[in-house]
């Protein structure tokens, strides 16, 4: 009965673990898909010229990725206040409402320049992402699942 | 269909002459004048003020108007007008912005904008068709008018007539400024047939050569030509064996004659068939079709 209840607790702490770590995954993989996106719109914009409702429905429909619907609404209504940007910081939603808000407003030239701009500031944070996703969310995995070893010597 | 384009204020005012509205024109605080039924009338409040447009609606509308992507409408933007979705052309009037061979490069500071509407007839062109159209035969027409006086909506019925004989005749429609067919996302807004392919936002010369090696039509119809390489463009698809029909702005085939870079349209008998449109008794009204000789068949 106390080794089950030890594995409930091992269990347990990996699964706490694993949400603490949910957060650095979630911000590396949300940059990544951004810059996906973002190679997308600039090659639409300077090539074809496609407008922006267009180009955000052509890439909802043909892309796979979960973070998806989640760049297709910012980028439509301009909307940082979600649930489902909590994962951001304020300066980083700042950064991302400034391009969205100045999206449409020029030649493709310019709007090709701009998202050039915009992806290597993108590129920065996203890299900084990745290490702290290497470092921290392993760290916190680790330390949790420990954590709860720890715990089932003391009660064992 | 204007709708979409107009800030919502504009839109509750305009909403109860949207069915005769011809045109709208605003201009940068000063009243607004809606064109309903070939008359012109200021819009006013029920109080019988007049509604002012600010710069404001002017941003808007343009704004609504290229669906927040400048970027996809700065070659139509340098040409000074915009395309909207079904067909409605903006004019737009402000300060243009040169290149360094003085080369307009977009328009800034917009101060006015001039909205037409497009509407479709069904069947308007009823009364001209039986002249330029058979079973067995198309034949090259020039449609010549004066603005506004119906000659897009004419050559849209009569690809859509086109479609409906019972011999097929595949047609190819160079609609350079999105007014003909109003495509959007590959779909034409506008009904021109089934039988019609349609190429936008493309110059005449380019449409017509790579259309006819390409697409290989029976007859290409095409709107307000404009320069000597339009008028080119018709001249060499007609010695192609391609049927034309297309229009152009003038008061009479007369005015044709006088302007240099058209006047062989005529004077070579290239058209068979003339048709001279003009707003007399309304929109469209037909005041005479002439053969390759100028014998009038119609008054």
């Amino acid at each position: 009965m106390i080794y089950l209840f030890c594995v409930v607790i091992v269990v347990s702490s990996a699964f706490v673990g694993r949400a603490i770590t949910q957060k650095y995954v979630q911000r590396d993989e949300f940059f990544k898909e951004l810059i996906n996106f973002l190679h997308r719109l600039k090659n639409d914009i300077s090539f074809r010229k496609i407008k922006l409702n267009e180009l955000i429905d052509g890439y909802i429909s043909k892309s796979k990725n979960k973070y998806s619907c989640i760049i297709a609404e910012l980028f439509k209504n301009c909307n940082m206040d979600g649930r489902n940007l909590r994962f951001l910081k304020n300066d980083e939603k700042m950064i991302i409402n400034n391009f969205v808000s100045s999206l449409g407003s020029s030649s493709a030239e310019i709007e090709v320049s701009n998202i050039d701009n915009f992806i290597e500031n993108i590129k920065s944070i996203s890299l900084a992402c990745e290490v702290e996703r290497k470092k921290n969310g392993i760290l916190y995995y680790k330390l949790s699942i420990a954590v709860g070893i720890v715990v089932c010597v003391l009660i064992i | 269909m204007v709708d979409g384009i107009l800030p919502q204020r504009l839109k509750n005012l305009i909403e109860p002459f949207s069915e005769r509205l011809e045109e709208i024109r605003l201009r940068r605080n000063a009243p607004v004048i809606l064109r309903l039924g070939g008359k012109n009338i200021y819009l006013k409040y029920g109080s019988g003020e007049k509604v002012f447009a600010s710069g404001q609606d002017i941003d808007e509308v343009l704004r609504r108007a290229t669906e927040n992507s400048l970027y996809a409408f700065n070659s139509q933007i340098k040409q000074g007008f915009i395309t909207a979705r079904g067909g409605i052309r903006v004019g737009i009037a402000g300060e243009s912005v040169n290149s360094d061979n003085f080369m307009p490069t977009t328009i800034k500071n917009v101060t006015s904008l001039h909205i037409r509407i497009p509407h479709e007839v069904i069947d308007c062109s009823k009364n001209v068709f039986k002249f330029i159209a058979s079973e067995n035969e198309i034949k090259n027409t020039l449609i010549i008018s004066p603005p506004g006086a119906g000659k897009t909506t004419l050559i849209r019925d009569i690809a859509r007539k086109i479609s409906e004989l019972k011999n097929i005749y595949n047609c190819l429609m160079v609609d350079e400024r999105f007014e003909l067919a109003s495509c959007v996302g590959g779909e034409t807004m506008l009904d021109v047939g089934a039988n019609t392919d349609v190429i936008s936002g493309a110059s005449k010369k380019y449409a017509f050569s790579f259309g006819i090696r390409s697409l290989k039509p029976d007859v290409i119809l095409t709107d307000e030509l404009m320069t000597k390489d339009d008028a080119d463009a018709c001249i060499n698809a007609m010695r192609s064996g391609v049927k034309v029909i297309a229009s152009i702005h003038a008061k009479n085939h007369l005015e044709i004659i006088d302007k240099q870079d058209f006047s062989n349209l005529i004077k070579g008998k290239f058209f068979e068939r003339i048709v001279v449109l003009s707003n007399k008794n309304g929109v469209g009204s037909v005041d005479g079709i002439f053969d390759e000789n100028l014998k009038c068949l119609y008054f």
